[in-house]
Protein backbone atom coordinates (compact mmCIF):
# COMPACT_ATOMS: atom_id res chain seq x y z
CA UNK A 1 0.00 0.00 0.00
CA UNK A 2 0.99 3.20 -0.85
CA UNK A 3 0.28 6.70 0.76
CA UNK A 4 0.66 10.61 0.12
CA UNK A 5 0.33 12.98 2.52
CA UNK A 6 -0.98 16.39 1.67
CA UNK A 7 -0.65 19.36 4.10
CA UNK A 8 0.64 22.90 3.73
CA UNK A 9 2.63 22.17 7.52
CA UNK A 10 5.82 20.73 7.55
CA UNK A 11 5.04 19.67 10.96
CA UNK A 12 1.31 17.87 10.45
CA UNK A 13 3.13 15.87 7.72
CA UNK A 14 5.69 14.94 9.96
CA UNK A 15 3.35 13.90 12.43
CA UNK A 16 1.39 12.09 10.10
CA UNK A 17 4.40 10.19 8.82
CA UNK A 18 5.32 9.73 12.20
CA UNK A 19 1.75 7.87 12.99
CA UNK A 20 2.12 5.84 9.75
CA UNK A 21 5.20 4.32 11.03
CA UNK A 22 2.73 2.55 13.75
CA UNK A 23 1.55 1.20 10.06
CA UNK A 24 2.49 -1.44 7.04
CA UNK A 25 1.87 1.51 4.79
CA UNK A 26 4.42 3.50 2.58
CA UNK A 27 4.81 6.96 2.08
CA UNK A 28 5.84 7.25 -1.20
CA UNK A 29 4.99 10.99 -1.43
CA UNK A 30 4.69 14.44 0.33
CA UNK A 31 2.86 17.96 -0.76
CA UNK A 32 2.70 21.53 0.24
CA UNK A 33 -0.49 22.28 -1.98
CA UNK A 34 -2.78 21.12 -4.38
CA UNK A 35 -0.97 21.73 -7.38
CA UNK A 36 1.93 19.65 -6.51
CA UNK A 37 -0.07 17.23 -5.03
CA UNK A 38 -2.07 17.07 -8.26
CA UNK A 39 1.35 16.33 -10.06
CA UNK A 40 3.40 14.03 -7.62
CA UNK A 41 -0.55 12.01 -7.56
CA UNK A 42 -0.04 11.64 -11.33
CA UNK A 43 3.62 10.57 -11.00
CA UNK A 44 3.43 8.13 -7.57
CA UNK A 45 -0.45 7.23 -8.33
CA UNK A 46 -0.76 6.13 -4.57
CA UNK A 47 -3.93 4.14 -3.18
CA UNK A 48 -4.40 5.93 -0.32
CA UNK A 49 -3.77 10.08 0.05
CA UNK A 50 -4.26 11.77 3.44
CA UNK A 51 -5.28 15.62 2.35
CA UNK A 52 -5.47 18.88 4.10
CA UNK A 53 -8.57 21.57 2.84
CA UNK A 54 -6.87 24.76 3.73
CA UNK A 55 -4.10 25.38 1.53
CA UNK A 56 -2.23 28.03 -0.47
CA UNK A 57 -3.40 27.76 -4.13
CA UNK A 58 -5.97 24.92 -5.35
CA UNK A 59 -7.45 24.25 -1.78
CA UNK A 60 -8.39 20.58 -0.89
CA UNK A 61 -11.02 19.81 -1.99
CA UNK A 62 -10.51 20.97 -5.66
CA UNK A 63 -7.60 18.86 -5.18
CA UNK A 64 -9.96 15.74 -3.97
CA UNK A 65 -12.05 15.93 -7.29
CA UNK A 66 -8.82 16.40 -9.66
CA UNK A 67 -8.07 13.32 -7.57
CA UNK A 68 -10.77 11.18 -8.10
CA UNK A 69 -10.78 12.40 -11.82
CA UNK A 70 -7.55 11.09 -12.08
CA UNK A 71 -7.95 7.76 -10.26
CA UNK A 72 -11.75 7.26 -9.16
CA UNK A 73 -10.47 4.22 -6.55
CA UNK A 74 -8.28 5.82 -4.56
CA UNK A 75 -9.30 6.35 -0.96
CA UNK A 76 -8.93 9.81 0.31
CA UNK A 77 -8.89 10.39 3.97
CA UNK A 78 -9.50 14.40 4.82
CA UNK A 79 -7.39 16.06 7.96
CA UNK A 80 -8.43 19.53 7.98
CA UNK A 81 -9.51 22.02 11.02
CA UNK A 82 -12.71 22.93 8.97
CA UNK A 83 -15.36 21.52 11.05
CA UNK A 84 -18.35 22.42 9.56
CA UNK A 85 -21.10 19.97 8.22
CA UNK A 86 -21.46 21.26 4.91
CA UNK A 87 -17.71 20.92 4.71
CA UNK A 88 -17.90 17.29 5.74
CA UNK A 89 -20.83 16.38 3.67
CA UNK A 90 -18.58 18.44 0.38
CA UNK A 91 -15.67 16.36 0.48
CA UNK A 92 -17.89 13.12 1.31
CA UNK A 93 -20.06 13.82 -2.01
CA UNK A 94 -16.42 14.62 -3.95
CA UNK A 95 -15.20 10.96 -2.69
CA UNK A 96 -13.54 11.24 0.50
CA UNK A 97 -13.56 7.96 2.68
CA UNK A 98 -13.50 9.78 5.61
CA UNK A 99 -13.00 13.12 7.50
CA UNK A 100 -11.08 14.14 10.35
CA UNK A 101 -11.35 16.89 12.18
CA UNK A 102 -7.48 18.15 13.93
CA UNK A 103 -5.66 18.42 15.59
CA UNK A 104 -5.19 15.25 14.54
CA UNK A 105 -5.10 11.86 16.87
CA UNK A 106 -2.99 8.91 16.29
CA UNK A 107 -5.54 6.58 16.90
CA UNK A 108 -8.29 8.26 14.82
CA UNK A 109 -5.89 8.25 12.04
CA UNK A 110 -4.81 4.75 12.26
CA UNK A 111 -8.24 3.63 13.07
CA UNK A 112 -9.22 4.61 9.78
CA UNK A 113 -6.72 3.49 8.40
CA UNK A 114 -7.23 0.11 9.30
CA UNK A 115 -10.60 0.63 8.32
CA UNK A 116 -9.93 1.11 4.53
CA UNK A 117 -7.47 -2.11 4.40
CA UNK A 118 -10.09 -3.95 5.91
CA UNK A 119 -8.03 -5.37 9.46
CA UNK A 120 -10.03 -5.65 12.49
CA UNK A 121 -8.95 -3.32 15.18
CA UNK B 1 -18.79 39.67 20.21
CA UNK B 2 -21.34 37.67 22.66
CA UNK B 3 -19.86 35.71 25.27
CA UNK B 4 -20.85 32.16 23.23
CA UNK B 5 -18.53 33.29 20.41
CA UNK B 6 -16.07 33.77 22.68
CA UNK B 7 -16.53 30.24 24.24
CA UNK B 8 -16.16 28.98 20.87
CA UNK B 9 -12.64 30.50 20.38
CA UNK B 10 -11.36 29.39 23.91
CA UNK B 11 -12.99 25.76 23.06
CA UNK B 12 -10.53 25.88 19.89
CA UNK B 13 -7.53 26.80 22.00
CA UNK B 14 -8.63 23.31 24.68
CA UNK B 15 -9.13 21.43 21.64
CA UNK B 16 -5.68 22.08 20.36
CA UNK B 17 -4.37 20.67 23.43
CA UNK B 18 -6.26 17.58 23.44
CA UNK B 19 -3.43 15.93 21.39
CA UNK B 20 -1.05 16.31 24.49
CA UNK B 21 -1.04 13.86 27.11
CA UNK B 22 -0.81 15.57 30.51
CA UNK B 23 -0.63 19.34 31.47
CA UNK B 24 -4.27 21.48 29.78
CA UNK B 25 -3.97 24.38 29.29
CA UNK B 26 -5.37 27.33 31.83
CA UNK B 27 -7.71 29.74 29.86
CA UNK B 28 -7.82 33.07 31.99
CA UNK B 29 -10.58 35.45 31.60
CA UNK B 30 -11.25 37.39 27.80
CA UNK B 31 -10.58 41.36 27.84
CA UNK B 32 -11.53 43.65 25.32
CA UNK B 33 -8.62 45.59 23.67
CA UNK B 34 -8.56 48.66 21.51
CA UNK B 35 -4.98 49.45 20.85
CA UNK B 36 -1.55 47.69 22.23
CA UNK B 37 -2.32 44.61 21.01
CA UNK B 38 0.35 41.93 22.47
CA UNK B 39 2.78 40.27 20.35
CA UNK B 40 5.32 37.88 22.17
CA UNK B 41 8.36 36.19 19.97
CA UNK B 42 5.85 34.21 17.59
CA UNK B 43 2.50 35.22 16.16
CA UNK B 44 0.13 32.86 13.71
CA UNK B 45 -2.47 35.44 11.78
CA UNK B 46 -5.61 34.31 10.16
CA UNK B 47 -7.76 36.19 8.09
CA UNK B 48 -11.10 35.83 8.26
CA UNK B 49 -13.98 37.00 5.32
CA UNK B 50 -17.88 36.46 4.72
CA UNK B 51 -19.99 37.42 7.34
CA UNK B 52 -17.67 38.03 9.75
CA UNK B 53 -14.11 40.49 8.79
CA UNK B 54 -11.07 40.68 10.63
CA UNK B 55 -8.51 38.21 11.76
CA UNK B 56 -7.56 36.24 14.73
CA UNK B 57 -4.11 35.48 15.75
CA UNK B 58 -2.18 33.25 18.40
CA UNK B 59 0.52 34.83 19.71
CA UNK B 60 3.30 32.77 22.23
CA UNK B 61 7.21 32.31 23.50
CA UNK B 62 9.81 30.34 21.44
CA UNK B 63 9.94 28.32 24.48
CA UNK B 64 6.14 27.25 23.95
CA UNK B 65 7.00 26.19 20.69
CA UNK B 66 9.44 24.56 21.38
CA UNK B 67 7.76 22.26 24.63
CA UNK B 68 4.73 21.54 21.58
CA UNK B 69 7.63 20.69 19.09
CA UNK B 70 9.05 17.96 21.51
CA UNK B 71 5.30 17.28 22.58
CA UNK B 72 4.87 16.31 19.17
CA UNK B 73 7.96 13.77 19.30
CA UNK B 74 9.76 16.26 16.52
CA UNK B 75 13.27 16.44 18.25
CA UNK B 76 15.03 20.02 18.06
CA UNK B 77 13.18 22.53 17.63
CA UNK B 78 14.40 25.28 14.54
CA UNK B 79 12.93 28.85 13.60
CA UNK B 80 11.24 27.15 10.66
CA UNK B 81 9.71 24.29 12.72
CA UNK B 82 8.21 27.37 15.27
CA UNK B 83 6.87 29.50 12.42
CA UNK B 84 5.35 26.09 11.08
CA UNK B 85 3.60 25.29 14.18
CA UNK B 86 2.55 28.64 15.54
CA UNK B 87 0.41 28.72 12.00
CA UNK B 88 -1.09 25.55 12.19
CA UNK B 89 -1.55 26.45 16.46
CA UNK B 90 -4.01 29.31 14.83
CA UNK B 91 -5.33 27.42 11.76
CA UNK B 92 -6.22 25.10 13.95
CA UNK B 93 -8.69 27.29 16.76
CA UNK B 94 -10.14 28.96 13.22
CA UNK B 95 -10.98 25.83 11.78
CA UNK B 96 -12.48 24.76 14.74
CA UNK B 97 -14.75 27.79 14.82
CA UNK B 98 -16.06 26.85 11.44
CA UNK B 99 -19.14 24.44 12.63
CA UNK B 100 -20.46 27.76 14.67
CA UNK B 101 -20.34 30.66 12.76
CA UNK B 102 -21.04 28.61 9.55
CA UNK B 103 -19.90 28.35 5.79
CA UNK B 104 -19.82 32.43 5.72
CA UNK B 105 -17.15 32.07 8.25
CA UNK B 106 -13.84 31.62 5.40
CA UNK B 107 -10.89 31.73 6.64
CA UNK B 108 -7.28 31.64 4.90
CA UNK B 109 -3.78 29.76 5.27
CA UNK B 110 -1.96 31.18 7.93
CA UNK B 111 0.42 34.23 7.93
CA UNK B 112 3.30 33.89 10.63
CA UNK B 113 5.38 36.63 12.24
CA UNK B 114 8.23 36.69 14.54
CA UNK B 115 8.24 39.32 17.02
CA UNK B 116 5.86 43.02 16.68
CA UNK B 117 4.10 43.72 13.96
CA UNK B 118 5.18 47.18 12.42
CA UNK B 119 5.80 45.85 8.66
CA UNK B 120 2.21 44.21 8.34
CA UNK B 121 -1.25 45.44 7.57
CA UNK B 122 -3.34 43.45 10.54
CA UNK B 123 -6.49 43.20 9.54
CA UNK B 124 -7.98 43.30 13.05
CA UNK B 125 -11.76 44.59 13.12
CA UNK B 126 -12.43 46.32 16.71
CA UNK B 127 -14.36 44.73 19.07
CA UNK B 128 -11.50 42.79 19.70
CA UNK B 129 -11.17 40.55 22.19
CA UNK B 130 -7.52 38.98 23.96
CA UNK B 131 -8.14 35.60 25.30
CA UNK B 132 -5.13 34.91 27.79
CA UNK B 133 -3.94 31.35 28.29
CA UNK B 134 -1.12 28.98 30.06
CA UNK B 135 -0.07 25.96 29.28
CA UNK B 136 3.42 24.63 31.15
CA UNK B 137 4.54 27.70 32.65
CA UNK B 138 4.41 29.50 29.39
CA UNK B 139 1.83 32.74 29.01
CA UNK B 140 0.00 32.82 25.16
CA UNK B 141 -2.59 34.79 23.56
CA UNK B 142 -5.31 34.54 21.39
CA UNK B 143 -6.67 37.96 20.18
CA UNK B 144 -9.86 37.49 17.81
CA UNK B 145 -11.14 41.00 16.22
CA UNK B 146 -13.79 39.17 13.65
CA UNK B 147 -16.76 41.80 14.06
CA UNK B 148 -20.37 40.60 11.98
CA UNK B 149 -19.86 43.30 8.42
CA UNK B 150 -22.68 45.30 9.92
CA UNK B 151 -21.48 45.99 13.27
Amino acid sequence: MKIMIVDDSTIVRMVIERYLKLTNIDVVAQAANGNDAIALFRTHLPDIVTLDITMPGIDGLETLEEMMRINPKVKVIMISALNSKTTVVKAINAGAVSYLIKPLLAHKLTDTLRKILGEKP
Amino acid sequence: MKEDELRIFIKGVMNYFTQFEGAKPAVGIPYPEQNNFIFLDYSGIIGVVGERKGCIYVTTSAAMLDELIKEMGLGEANDELRLDVIGEFANNIAGNAESFFGRNFRISTPKVITGSVDNINLPLNLPVFTIPFEWKSQKSYLVVGTPRRNV
